[in-house]
């Protein structure tokens, strides 16, 4: 009855999330490879009191499919692709507290093969870096609500100029020159059907800052972003070495992007992601781990180049008193 | 000890990225050698105010031979009656070329009798210019380089790789820079009105070997919207920034023309700029203005009169000559005879203020 009463609560705060962050985002998001800091923020699971859980990972998400609208069109002259090193790092401060904090490092690319005629460019930097404050609001029954918030500082170039001094466009920057908010909610189960099973479900909502500077005079923001994912994990021991695996389910969806107020053409949208994953349990705090993203279902403003496959590795580390990985991430 | 050497990993990492974050907005992007395709040399524009507008050199594909069909041919289905086209008549032949197609593709490459003419358009600054595929002597076809300088295209010709600013009418970079672009005035017009001109006209099939839907303008609500995309050296208040105007060059100066000065009939405005005489002829309804000298080889300066109700027929002269939308007499004694053009061509407002800051407006 009780587990019935928190799942309403939840669902209840998701509608409620969602419709009034959707309503105020006018619907839609880019076509950008994008660092993918949204769909990792808040991906990492509350621990006990000093506990420390940290995670360097590589992502690559790649996109050669252009759509209209729902419909894929048969073109794929052009690859656009963002290789993201990614420094995940969650402290808990205490059994609710908890900050977290996220770095990435990026490369971008963009490749164009259009019959006899090829284009490469390329950027590589820093990009930004999000600071996460997370609270543990209810720990009871196998069940964890959390919410969580802070900014995401510009700290990486956002006005790049390639080998021969020409501004390169928002879409190819490592970093957005913007301060952006982010907010967090997750919740988790552990069913009990299993004993390491857990579901869990996040919501992530990304308010995006405008850069000021874009291109000199310009102001441009990103489209604010929310991320939604619902997913179930288990673990099991195959021979002597623990292993976990997961699905997840992710909707993405973005507003467009905006310059000098005015709504960009071609850039905002909806995607459903089929996320699953794989784990290896080195150690009993040491997990190296990977996933993959495949598009189910998008549906883009205008014409867009959208993910066609998205694959990240990492290895994971928990330190604390307990310090298992049973307790999962 | 594996536990130490990961956090000598994970320190050493944010020790790379906090040096990494203090590098200058301005520092080269770190190119894979031989794959980036660069641009050399020095700019006649200041590179400064050059923009990569996204989608990359060829992202944009230009068309090169592409076909065209007649105006009941289901692959011209795609075009409204209001919708804009760029016209030009050759040898008795007219061809339509559609802001639907060139807002995709902004070059076609095209070649029909002795006539190499690449049309380009560039869907930001709303403008269409033909240009001369010989340069010097050589053919070439040009390409979409995806660069802007005011908001406007600049185009690279695939036999030097020399980009070209097409609102400044000539090479701006590479072994051409310098050299002007030889231009054919082209008639932007709605679709409607260009078949009543040229019922037998040909236009740019819907089957263009890519992709497109070219029934949908890609831009949103960028023609009628006073927001601009890229930033632009000069701003002029004095229209709104996509109104439509024929802009006329003498001599390197320019001079402005709205479809706001005609009604919707045929008018004509006789006027003097930079020491020619010219005679304007517009039809706001009808959606065309064209621009031409009124002082022919005899230097005498003409007075014309519009003619109502027979397109493509719009002026006369007091001879009773008749001349078309292109300035060639159709009809009269002086049958045969054209008017000799000025550089010309329709824009949005706000690329005309930009790249020719004392423009006079009329």
């Amino acid at each position: 009855m009780k587990l019935n009463k928190y799942i309403f609560y939840h669902i209840a705060g998701m509608f409620i999330f969602n419709s009034l962050f959707i309503g105020i985002s006018n619907a839609q998001t880019c076509c950008s490879g994008g660092v993918p800091m949204a769909g990792n923020v808040g991906s990492m699971a509350p621990a006990d009191r000093g506990t420390f859980q940290v995670s360097l990972g590589f992502d690559g998400n790649f996109l050669r499919t252009l759509k209209e609208g729902t419909e894929t069109i048969n073109d794929r002259s052009r690859l656009r692709t963002t290789y993201s090193g990614l420094l995940n790092a969650y402290y808990s401060v205490s059994d609710r507290l908890s900050v977290e904090g996220l770095l990435s490092f990026v490369r971008q690319e963009r490749d164009i093969r259009q019959g006899e005629f090829n284009d490469f460019t390329s950027t590589i930097g820093p990009g930004d870096a999000v600071l996460l404050l997370n609270y543990v609001y209810l720990s009871r029954n196998q069940i964890v609500l959390r919410a969580g918030a802070g900014p995401k500082f510009p700290t990486g170039p956002s006005g790049l100029k390639n080998n021969d001094g020409i501004t390169l466009n928002a879409d190819l920057q490592p970093g957005s020159g913007a301060m952006d908010i982010f907010l967090n909610h997750m919740f988790s189960i552990s069913p009990g059907f299993r004993p390491a099973a857990t579901i869990v479900h996040t919501m992530t909502y990304r308010v995006t800052g405008e850069n000021p500077s874009y291109l000199g005079s310009q102001r441009y923001s990103f489209g604010n972003e929310l991320h939604m994912s619902l997913g179930i994990s288990e673990q099991n021991l195959v021979g002597k070495m623990l292993m976990g695996y997961g699905l997840n389910i992710r909707y993405r969806h973005a507003a467009r992007d905006i310059i000098n107020e005015y709504p960009l053409p071609n850039t905002g949208g909806e995607w459903f992601f089929l996320m699953p994953s794989l784990s290896w349990h080195i150690s009993p705090r040491t997990a190296l781990n990977i996933n993959s993203e495949l598009p189910l279902y998008s549906r883009v403003d205008g014409t867009q180049l959208t993910p066609t496959f998205r694959i990240s590795a990492g290895v994971y580390l928990k330190i604390g008193p307990e310090g298992d990985l049973l307790s999962g991430f | 000890m594996k536990r130490k050497r990961f956090l000598l990993l994970s320190i050493v990492y944010m020790i790379l990225f906090i040096s990494m974050s203090c590098s200058k907005d301005d520092a080269s992007p770190k190119n894979d050698e031989g794959q980036d395709t660069p641009v050399s040399g020095e700019w006649l524009v200041p590179e400064n105010e050059i923009f990569d507008g996204g989608p990359g050199k060829d992202g944009i594909p230009a068309l090169t031979n592409p076909q065209f069909v007649n105006t009941d041919d289901h692959m011209s289905g795609y075009l409204s009656e209001d919708d804009l086209v760029l016209g030009y008549v050759s040898n008795g032949i007219a061809r339509a070329y559609p802001h639907n197609i060139l807002d995709w593709h902004e070059i076609v490459n095209d070649s029909h009798d002795d006539l190499n003419l690449a049309v380009i358009y560039c869907p930001l600054t709303g403008t269409g210019i033909g240009w001369d595929r010989e340069i010097m002597g050589t053919l070439t076809t040009f390409g979409v380089s995806g660069l802007l300088y005011n908001s406007n295209i600049l185009p690279y010709d695939r036999e030097t790789d020399s980009n070209w600013s097409q609102m400044l009418l000539k090479a701006v970079n590479g072994e051409l820079k310098g050299t002007p672009a030889v231009t054919f005035n082209l008639v932007e017009t709605r679709w409607d009105t260009w078949k009543s001109m040229y019922p037998e006209t040909l236009v740019l099939s819907g089957d263009t070997g890519h992709n497109r839907n070219y029934s949908r303008y890609p831009y949103g609500s960028y023609k009628t919207s006073n927001s601009l995309i890229f930033p632009v050296t000069n701003e002029d208040d004095r229209l709104h920034k996509k109104e439509r105007v024929l802009g006329i060059l003498i001599n390197d100066e320019a001079k402005a023309y709205s479809t706001g000065n005609f009604g919707s009939s045929i008018s004509l405005i006789h006027d003097t700029f930079s020491n020619e005489d010219l005679v304007i002829a517009g039809n706001k309804d009808k959606n065309f203005i064209v621009a031409f000298k009124r002082r022919g080889e005899d230097e005498v300066s003409r007075q014309f009169t519009a003619v109502q109700n027979n397109l493509p027929v719009i002026m006369k002269d007091s001879e009773d000559t008749m001349y078309d939308v292109s300035g060639l007499a159709v009809d009269g004694p002086g049958k045969g005879e054209r008017l000799i053009p000025v550089t010309q061509f329709m824009g949005y407002w706000f690329a005309w203020a930009a790249f020719y800051p004392d423009i006079e407006l009329y």
